[in-house]
């Protein structure tokens, strides 16, 4: 039983300001609207009328902040971003289960040419092999990682609880990748 | 020894002069230059002492097979303990302090510890220091034990940086074998990555002796590097490869300067070359530890990589034919060497502190440097850290991998190969994953000659002080297992990990037990293969990201609230409010709570959501309660079990709708009973009608509890009927707050009529400040983690891992029911039929009161009985509280046959002090349920 407040950065109330950092930028993003799906990939995709899932390495394609794409989280499961309104629940007719998690990922943009160098600083990528779900351990925080347009902006998703730590963990690689940038 | 400089050769840079002290002494060198050959160029011989017997250590080998140079050095104002001089790289303004010795290493007070060797054998501390008690002896024996400071002073500003990284091929080693290696797949296409631990590449190429492909050594490596680079190949020179793990997962560590952190490389390969090349093995003789008896490839390097040579009149000892090339480039630099045949006679070093001459074949030979090779070791160390085998070569006297995993080749002096043509046949082999072209060997080891009786030490482990004496003294004690012996006489442990002792006392350890050296056996080789500092391993692991707590959405209005906040289940939430008086705030929030309402942030509850159709079906088969009676609207408790029976964690269920439940599991388990259902969904189940979704980080929840919550609750006006009989306890409504859906669960935690609210973490600042603002009006209090734990003690609910342990089961706690009478099959149900699940002395969930006045018991106190008056503990204490609701003491407890000690006394003892204490039911307050139900 003690007090451990002062030893805890205070969560901030508003969103924190761009790291820019040579040829880095993080930028927290307003949080667009998520729905988390569960159910046949092939139903989900008809139903939120999107032609094809992106999978890594190839980029999602965002043309503005209302684009709606759909993130994989695992085979059966995905994150839609921007959809359509859906009931929440149990969707008995396309056997989907439906929940709404606009308010449970913070979601941050990591951009520019050195972005590839600073995210692999926290997890393990390769171009070379592709993975069907957006899901990724980052140094110790469970997070989601896709490119979006081209491999020099990154779109990352990080629950909200985890959100103060893991912004600081992105000052720190961001540092770190500006002052002894690697050669991949 | 009396090392020197040569006036040209090697590859440091002439033009740059570096200053250093050594033990208070000023001292020059140049750029590329270690401390090692720093030292060794300006003719010091004793680098340091050994670590038991203070003995002179000079230097063995040039790289990280040398035992005996560690030392402590200060740059910039911060001492670096332990530093191999012979692989930290030297830098202008270094202090460098030799360890264990005072004042110096060449005058060592402590020295005349090794006039009491003969009486301080392998295993006297064991034997010696038993009676009266080793704790008497042991502050002593630890403050003259160690090698090394640790300065006092952190150093914070050192940050590892540690990057991932993935390729087709790995090579480590830039010598002839993996730079030959390294172009093959390059040009074949590949990503390739190639590892050093020097900071120039070449390996051994500089110590061939001749020319490579028509070009000097140093040429053919540019060459060969220059080819790699512009094909597209990657080098990473100053970087060791320290271990192999599962999957191909290599760890580099990538040093620069002495006071920047090293980086460390995750490097995912699909396939991994070993080009690691060999080191030289000592041979056992008498005074082999003399400074002045150094390797021979050591000499070698020394002469090729910094221009320095070991001495002025050379005696070479050893036992294959490299010898001659080595004795010629020796004396082309300036020495005069003999030769002798370490297969033919013994040899016996002469001298004091340092060697003056060699005995040989009964006459004796003056000298300044005596360089010794048993023949070339292959370093196997990451073939085993990645489960290759080993086998013992008869031609090498050394051990060569055997089988091993697939996408792992060795090639060069690391696969016993030293022919030049069959090594690079073997390379490009490699390169392409080709099968390891047959050859015939050239590189013969004759047979030591050696004599266990000789007058005199022979050294083993040069280091820690380990002799031939120690190792028969442990044969004969039967310590026959290589692993035994180790231990007993501490082979290996040094900081070298045994890389140049443990062939050695092998093969001693065979001849003793008329074995070979393959049954013998060898001990484990363990990561990581050079010491590397810990903060390699840090990163940004530090301060608040050390261990990051989970932050509740609503800290912002606990902080202006005054908030204690603290660590509870990995979560920073409040323990308490107003911090000025934490036991009178916390005590005003348990009585607030018990006669008016109290207000909690309750976001860290578990929020899983199952759907589907077969979803009831599922929980009620991960869940121990029964749920299948469980209607729509209404909530249940049950406990969530291991396959063995015990309670894994508690959670209330609600059945949202026909085919939607809710899982709210306690906070700091969310994370594993997520898990958990998972798993379970993937197995026995249908995973297309079953589906879980933890949407527990996307909502806040809000506790109302205490008498006048329903009033708080009805000023949110959320067009529910929350009377007792519309909205009993243990049921859900759904209701709306401002625009967004709110839930409302009539469960509680405290004992007394209690809401919880969620509502999604956007509208969760607002629900509070409403509350806060309404409450008022019916004396609200902010209730804080601490207080919550007293309102539910008091009631008697539990913890899980705290009021229960590993051996818990339901009916410990008085969850018998769903064992004895649920029909369907459910996790644990096997375990709770089991003869342990049904002993009589399991321990059960008990209350104990105490009188008024007294002290609350200590958690983790011990209930005894007393037996012919030896106390035997029969549970503890598992919760203990100051009660303000009931103005005493309470706790909860698990005790063997609790159940049928009820109204007894029981004697709780904790540190030599004993009390007595009553058994009661755990529930305290509101036994019939009134204030629940309310």
């Amino acid at each position: 039983m003690r007090n451990d407040s002062h030893k805890w950065q205070p969560v901030p109330a508003q969103d924190p300001e761009p790291i820019r950092m040579g040829s880095l930028e993080i930028t927290a993003v307003t949080a667009p609207r998520q729905l988390l799906i569960s159910g046949s990939q092939e139903q989900i995709l008809n139903f939120f009328k999107l032609d094809k899932l992106q999978v890594w390495p190839e980029p999602v394609i965002i043309r503005d902040n209302k684009s709606i794409y759909a993130v994989p989280l695992r085979r059966d499961r995905l994150l839609i971003i921007n959809g359509k309104h859906v009931e929440e629940g149990w969707d008995e007719e396309r056997g989907l289960a439906v929940s709404e998690m606009s308010h449970g990922y913070r979601v941050i943009d990591v951009s520019g040419p050195g972005a590839f160098d600073l995210l692999r600083r926290g997890t393990e990528l390769d171009q070379n092999i592709p993975s069907g779900s957006a899901i990724r351990e980052f140094k110790g925080f469970e997070i989601l990682l896709y490119p979006v347009n081209s491999f020099k902006r990154f779109r990352l998703h990080t629950r909200i609880p985890d959100f103060p730590a893991f912004w600081m963990l992105l000052q720190q690689l961001a540092m770190q990748t500006n002052s002894h940038p690697s050669n991949p | 020894m009396s090392g020197s400089r040569t006036n040209k050769g090697g590859l440091i840079d002439r033009n740059r002069r570096l200053g250093f002290q050594f033990d208070g002494r000023h001292y020059n060198g140049f750029q590329g230059d270690t401390v090692a050959s720093a030292l060794l160029a300006n003719g010091i011989s004793v680098i340091g002492r050994s670590f038991k017997y203070h003995r002179p250590r000079g230097l063995w080998g040039a790289w990280f097979d040398d035992p005996n140079s560690p030392v402590n050095i200060t740059v910039n104002t911060h001492e670096f303990p332990n530093c191999p001089a012979t692989t930290t790289y030297l830098e202008e303004g270094m202090n460098i302090r030799s360890v264990n010795a005072w004042p110096s290493a060449k005058f060592d007070a402590k020295s005349a510890l090794n006039w009491l060797r003969p009486f301080l054998p392998a295993g006297f501390y064991y034997k010696t220091f038993m009676w009266p008690d080793w704790h008497l002896f042991e502050p002593a024996i630890r403050k003259m034990a160690g090698l090394g400071n640790l300065d006092p002073e952190p150093v914070d500003q050192l940050q590892s940086d540690q990057i991932h990284q993935t390729c087709d091929v790995l090579i480590v080693g830039s010598g002839p074998a993996g730079l030959i290696a390294a172009n093959a797949a390059v040009r074949d296409g590949q990503s390739v990555l190639l590892v050093d631990d020097h900071n120039k590449p070449g390996g051994s190429a500089y110590r061939f002796g001749h020319k490579l492909d028509d070009k000097t050594p140093q040429d053919w490596v540019n060459e060969q590097v220059r080819q790699f680079e512009e094909a597209g190949g990657q080098l990473l020179c100053s970087t060791t490869a320290f271990g192999i793990y599962d999957h191909n997962l290599v760890a580099l560590a990538q040093f620069s300067s002495l006071d920047q952190a090293p980086r460390l490389w995750r490097i995912r390969a699909k396939r991994i070359i070993l080009a690691t090349g060999a080191i030289d093995r000592p041979i056992t003789f008498t005074n082999n530890d003399k400074p002045g008896i150094m390797s021979l490839e050591g000499g070698l390097e020394y002469l090729a990589r910094y221009g320095v040579l070991a001495g002025r009149e050379i005696a070479i000892l050893a036992n294959h034919p490299r010898v001659e090339m080595a004795s010629g480039q020796l004396q082309q630099a300036g020495a005069n060497v003999d030769v002798f045949d370490a297969s033919e006679n013994i040899a016996r070093a002469k001298g004091g502190r340092t060697l003056s001459a060699i005995r040989y074949g009964g006459s004796t030979y003056r000298c300044d440097a005596l360089l010794v090779s048993g023949g070339l070791m292959p370093l196997v160390h990451l073939w085993r850290h990645a489960g290759g085998k080993l086998a013992w070569n008869e031609q090498l006297h050394g051990f060569v991998p055997d089988q091993g995993p697939q996408n792992i080749n060795v090639i060069g002096a690391a696969n016993g190969t030293f022919e030049l043509e069959q090594l690079q046949a073997e390379a490009e082999a490699a390169a392409s994953a080709s099968p390891t072209p047959d050859r015939s060997k050239t590189y013969n080891v004759r047979s030591l000659v050696d004599d266990p009786h000789n007058k005199g030490s022979q050294w083993i482990d040069f280091q820690h002080d380990v002799t031939l004496k120690d190792i028969e003294l442990a044969e004969r004690e039967n310590y026959a297992s290589v692993e035994h012996l180790k231990r007993y006489t501490t082979l290996g442990m040094a900081s070298d990990q045994g890389k140049t002792s443990n062939i050695p006392a092998l093969e001693a350890l065979a001849k003793l037990r008329d074995k070979s050296v393959p049954e013998v056996g060898t001990t484990t080789f363990r990561p990581p293969f050079v010491p590397v500092p810990f903060e390699l391993y840090r990163g940004t692991r530090r301060e608040q990201l050390f261990n990051p707590l989970k932050r509740l959405p609503l800290e912002p209005a606990h902080r202006s609230s005054g908030a204690a906040l603290g660590e509870y289940g990995g979560w920073l939430r409040p323990g308490w409010y107003v911090d000025k008086d934490p036991e009178k705030a916390i005590h005003n929030e348990v009585i607030g709570a018990r006669n008016h309402v109290a207000i909690s942030d309750a976001s860290p509850l578990g929020k899983i959501e199952v759907m589907g159709p077969d979803a009831g079906k599922f929980l009620n088969f991960v869940f121990y309660n029964n749920l299948t009676t469980l209607k729509p609207g209404s909530i249940r408790y049950a406990l969530m079990l291991t396959e063995r029976g015990t309670i894994f964690d508690d959670a209330v269920i609600t059945r949202l709708e026909e085919h939607r439940y809710l899982v709210s599991c306690s906070s700091s388990h969310v994370d594993a009973v997520r898990d958990i259902l998972e798993a379970w969904r993937q197995d026995g189940h249908d995973p297309g009608r079953i589906f879980i979704h933890d949407l527990t980080h996307n909502w806040v929840t809000i506790t109302v509890s205490g008498p006048k919550s329903r009033q708080l609750l009805q000023e949110l006006e959320p067009g529910v009927d929350l009377s007792a009989k519309a909205f009993p306890h243990m049921s859900f409504r759904q209701a709306t707050f401002k625009q967004d859906p709110m839930r409302i669960a009539r469960v509680s935690f405290t004992g007394d009529l209690s809401y919880e609210l969620s509502v999604p973490v956007s509208s969760g600042a607002e629900l509070w400040q409403q509350l806060v603002k309404a409450g008022e009006q019916y004396s609200a209090v902010l209730l804080g983690v601490e207080a919550l734990s007293i309102l539910r003690a008091e009631k008697g609910y539990i913890i899980v891992g705290k009021d229960t342990d590993g051996e818990t089961m339901p009916h410990d706690i008085g969850f018998g029911i769903p064992r004895s009478r649920k029909k369907q099959p459910f996790v644990g149900d096997r375990s709770l039929h089991t003869h342990a699940a049904n002993d009589d002395r399991r321990r059960h969930l008990i209350g104990l009161e105490l009188p008024p006045k007294s002290e609350p018991l200590a958690t983790g106190a011990h209930i005894i009985i007393r037996i012919s008056g030896e106390p035997r503990s029969i549970g503890y204490v598992t919760s203990s509280y100051f009660s303000p609701t009931l103005d005493r003491p309470i706790a909860l407890a698990l005790m063997e046959q609790g159940d049928s000690l009820i109204g007894k006394m029981a004697e709780i003892w904790n540190e030599g002090d004993s009390q007595k204490a009553k058994i009661v039911n755990p529930c305290f307050h509101d036994p019939e349920g009134s204030s629940l139900n309310a």
